[in-house]
């Protein structure tokens, strides 16, 4: 495949590589991240670069961009060799990265976020006026009719996307990397982005393209590299760049899961913890909506492990503030039988609890694990106000005994792995006797067999009648933990499976947007 | 694929500009100065004849030059997110140690001018280094590296005052008047001037902004945030030990616990300034504002014969109502 078969339309078609790497190797102690990883970018072209959470996507971009050294390999920009000693020695050369999020100084003005770091000059002052036009010309090319004075703080988040992505053509990009440019974004806003980035292409950089949506990676892309545990896996171009195709890389071709044993109804050790009596109401949500939610309808009956898969951005997140009662739908009710939800008061009450899914904002990681045990429920550990630590080991014992949380209870929480924090604050929610569990993103960064035992203690809280909503964009870990999977895409259910009836390719297929979604407007 | 480009719906439809009516209510340096007028208007009223005149406003401006040398430096560290507690110490050491090189060593003024403002640029730097590369809490950091500065300065002059062998020329530097404002007044407003060009027409002053703003842009840009964490806390060390020289030159001669008192009132100042002038952010003009604003309080109220308790009750009143009510217009 040459560049002139590839894109006849571009100005100037490029000659080599804009930027080209070879035999990239990066470890990690003993983990291989990077294994002999190449990848070319040339000017005209968007490469688009997938994989799951962890194939070594963010290694290769830091590795390219100066931010972490390789181990080995060779970096060559335009033909000369790099061999960045920091960011600022890639930038330089001409290869711009533009982070996942918005990362610049809100106070500033366009202009003086645009030029930061290569502001016109004159003599030792700046050229204010010079840079204003400049830049308004600038974004004008790339189809911005924005006041260059403003704030970008005052702008929408696609035009501060786009003011990045600005930026980086100012600093006369030569290879531009952008990273889920369009992961918090509902569809409109997609395709402004969609749109620059393609101006950016007629005008010639070379662009690698990192993004979880396959809609729009086989929309824009003109070839994909796919990669798994540190490798490049695959690559596709042309004709053979199809969504169907997309997917398969990513799952893997064997259709065949294997399925852990799956949970096993009436095996019941005896229930420690209060269990919600037979007939109990469910936590319902109707017709919700809200910035990213676009009319939700949910339910989740006692016993039962429901599924929620989304990517980052597709509204998941928000979905669980308004049912943990943290953020008030715009419209629509959540509730619980015939009592109403609203508040995180009421959620208390009605005993609905939520474990968001940064465990270090909910962890006091400098303290034992029975502080953290007792936090979320001081008044049931306490009298009156006072607290001893006896009397919360008492109130404590049976949850720490189910939890088999025993060897650890006296240690801090920062020594615990991710897999051992986790179980202690499900175990800190269970004290305070809630029905429902709302776990987001339960099992990041928790190992196999930890992830393994804490679906063990679902399935056993789902016998004891707790109702439990997990949200995850690991379509293979739902499958094997949840009863049903709902799959969300730009703030709707586009499609809601059995787990015995889906497999991990359509659940991918239709979080990406496969299915033929209500939400496909455009 | 990919060859047609789909029609790019285009990026038109602009959040609509503020009104004008809102422009207006906002127009801060306009507000600011309507401040000031009501100030002087209300003073100059209950004094007709003493108030607004050039010997007071002079007067004013020559003796609260020392202020407003030291709040421009503060507002330095506060731009890029940072505080600092030691600059009232090193005022103390660089005028100790500018005295004692006169009058006990008997070197020319100039070099005793010189080593102070080398005292200050060495504590400032001692500040930079820990924070920036240290990652110390400025707020510990610089109150130890203050209590350092203290602690030699103790040990330097015993404590005592020295006022022996000053050559008149030292004092001249505070006290001869050039063109009708002393040297130190005219290099107070110098300065004033260089650190407005400086933050708001240089990329330094860009820097230091992003600084604040968001550290992780500014090392995104390639740029080494600690460097720029260390210029400005060398650049209030180099004010303060300026102000050092002025406070000695002023007093032709050492006094003990020198830098009392002067921690606090530059606080005062820049937070108002960036209350009223800038909305919460903090840059030299809004200072210059916040300044103003005190010294024209403090000077109206004395000569109305206000009891000094009462100053500073009105003072701090006016600055924790600006603070707050700046804080609510934030949140909106």
């Amino acid at each position: 495949m040459t560049a002139a078969t590839l894109d006849a339309a571009a100005p100037e078609p490029a000659e080599g590589a804009a930027l080209r790497a070879e035999g990239v190797v990066k470890r990690y102690g003993d983990a291989l991240v990077l294994d002999d990883v190449a990848i070319e970018l040339r000017g005209g072209r968007v490469d688009g670069l997938i994989g799951r959470n962890g194939a070594g996507k963010s290694t290769l971009v830091n590795v390219l961009t100066g931010r972490t050294p390789a181990d080995a390999g060779t970096i060559a920009v335009a033909g000369t060799p790099l061999s960045p000693r920091g960011p600022a020695d890639a930038l330089a050369a001409g290869v711009v990265a533009v982070p996942q999020e918005l990362v610049m100084p809100l106070d500033m003005t366009v202009t003086e976020v645009v030029t930061f770091g290569a502001e016109p000059r004159r003599g030792a002052f700046l050229a204010r006026r010079r840079a204003d036009r400049e830049v308004g010309e600038l974004l004008a090319s790339i189809g911005l009719d924005v006041d260059v004075r403003r704030r970008v703080s005052e702008l929408p988040v696609s035009w501060q996307r786009v003011v990045l992505l600005a930026q980086a053509l100012h600093r006369e990009a030569k290879a531009l990397i952008l990273d889920e440019p369009t992961a918090a974004m509902n569809a409109e806003d997609c395709q402004r982005v969609l749109a620059v980035v393609r101006r950016l292409r007629e005008r010639g950089l070379a662009i690698l393209y990192i993004s979880h949506r396959f809609d729009e990676v086989e929309q824009l892309c003109d070839r994909v590299t796919v990669m798994a545990d540190g490798r490049v896996v695959d690559a596709m171009e042309g004709d053979a760049l199809t969504h169907a195709r997309l997917v398969q890389a990513i799952t893997g071709s064997e259709v065949e899961l294997e399925r852990p044993a799956r949970r096993t109804r009436g095996v019941t050790a005896a229930p420690a913890v209060a269990a919600a009596p037979a007939g109990a109401p469910a936590l319902v949500a109707t017709g919700l909506r809200g910035a990213k939610l676009d009319g939700v309808d949910l339910r989740v009956a006692p016993g039962e492990i429901v599924g929620v898969a989304g990517l980052p951005g597709s509204g998941v997140e928000e979905l669980f503030l308004q049912l943990a009662g943290h953020e008030r739908p715009a419209d629509g009710t959540v509730a619980v039988g015939e009592r109403r939800l609203t508040s995180t008061r009421a959620a208390k009450r009605l005993g609905v609890s939520f474990l968001p899914a940064s465990r270090a904002a909910a962890a006091l990681t400098s303290e034992p694990v029975l502080e953290n045990l007792a936090l979320p429920a001081l008044e049931r550990c306490g009298r009156r106000g006072f607290i001893t630590p006896a009397a919360t080991r008492r109130r404590s014992a049976d949850v720490v005994e189910r939890l088999s949380l025993r060897p650890v209870v006296e240690r801090r929480m920062g020594q615990l792995s991710g897999g051992n924090q986790q179980r202690v604050l499900v175990g800190a929610k269970l004290l305070a006797q809630p029905r429902f569990l709302l776990l987001e993103d339960p099992t990041v960064g928790v190992d196999v067999a930890a992830r393994a035992e804490l679906h063990a203690l679902l399935w056993q809280l789902a016998d004891e009648g707790f109702g439990c909503l997990v949200g995850s964009s690991d379509a293979e870990e739902l499958l094997e933990l949840c009863d049903r999977v709902a799959v969300f895409r730009r703030g709707r259910i586009v499609v809601s499976f059995a787990a015995a009836e889906a497999s991990e390719q359509k659940l991918v297929a239709a979080m990406t947007g496969d299915v033929a979604a209500p939400a496909a407007h455009s | 694929m990919s060859v047609a480009t789909p029609s790019a719906p285009d990026l038109a439809a602009a959040p609509a500009q503020p009104s004008l009516a809102r422009r207006v209510a906002t127009n801060r340096p306009a507000i600011a100065t309507l401040f000031l007028v009501l100030l002087v208007g209300y003073f100059t009223l209950r004094l007709p004849d003493t108030y607004l005149t050039a010997d007071n406003m002079k007067s004013i401006l020559t003796q609260q030059s020392v202020l407003i040398v030291l709040a421009l430096g503060v507002t330095f560290v506060l731009v890029i997110g940072e505080f600092d507690l030691s600059f009232a110490s090193t005022l103390g050491l660089a005028g100790a140690v500018s005295i004692l090189l006169m009058s006990e060593r008997g070197v020319s003024p100039l070099i005793a001018i010189l080593a102070a403002l080398a005292v200050g640029v060495a504590v400032g730097t001692a500040n930079g280094v820990a924070v920036a590369w240290g990652r110390a809490p400025a707020f510990i950091a610089t109150l130890a590296a203050g209590s350092v500065a203290v602690g030699i300065e103790q040990l330097l002059t015993d404590n005592e005052t020295i006022a022996d062998r000053i050559p008149g020329s030292y004092l001249d530097f505070t006290l001869a008047e050039k063109a009708g404002l002393p040297l130190s007044t005219w290099l107070t407003l110098a300065l004033v001037v260089i650190a407005v060009a400086l933050m708001s027409f240089t990329t330094f002053g860009r820097r230091l902004r992003a600084t604040g703003l968001n550290p992780s842009a500014v090392t995104l840009a390639g740029i080494s945030v600690g460097k720029v964490r260390l210029a400005a806390f060398v650049a209030l060390g180099l004010i303060a030990g300026l102000a050092g020289v002025m406070v000695t030159s002023q007093g032709g001669s050492y006094f003990p616990n020198s830098g009392a008192g002067l921690l606090l009132p530059p606080y005062s100042a820049v937070f108002l300034g960036a209350a009223v002038v800038g909305r919460g952010r903090f840059s030299p003009g809004a200072t210059v504002f916040g300044v103003a604003f005190i010294a024209l309080l403090e000077r109206g109220l004395t000569m109305l014969d206000q009891k000094a308790a009462v100053i500073q009750l009105i003072e701090g009143a006016v600055l924790l109502a600006a603070v707050v009510l700046a804080r609510q217009e934030r949140k909106r």
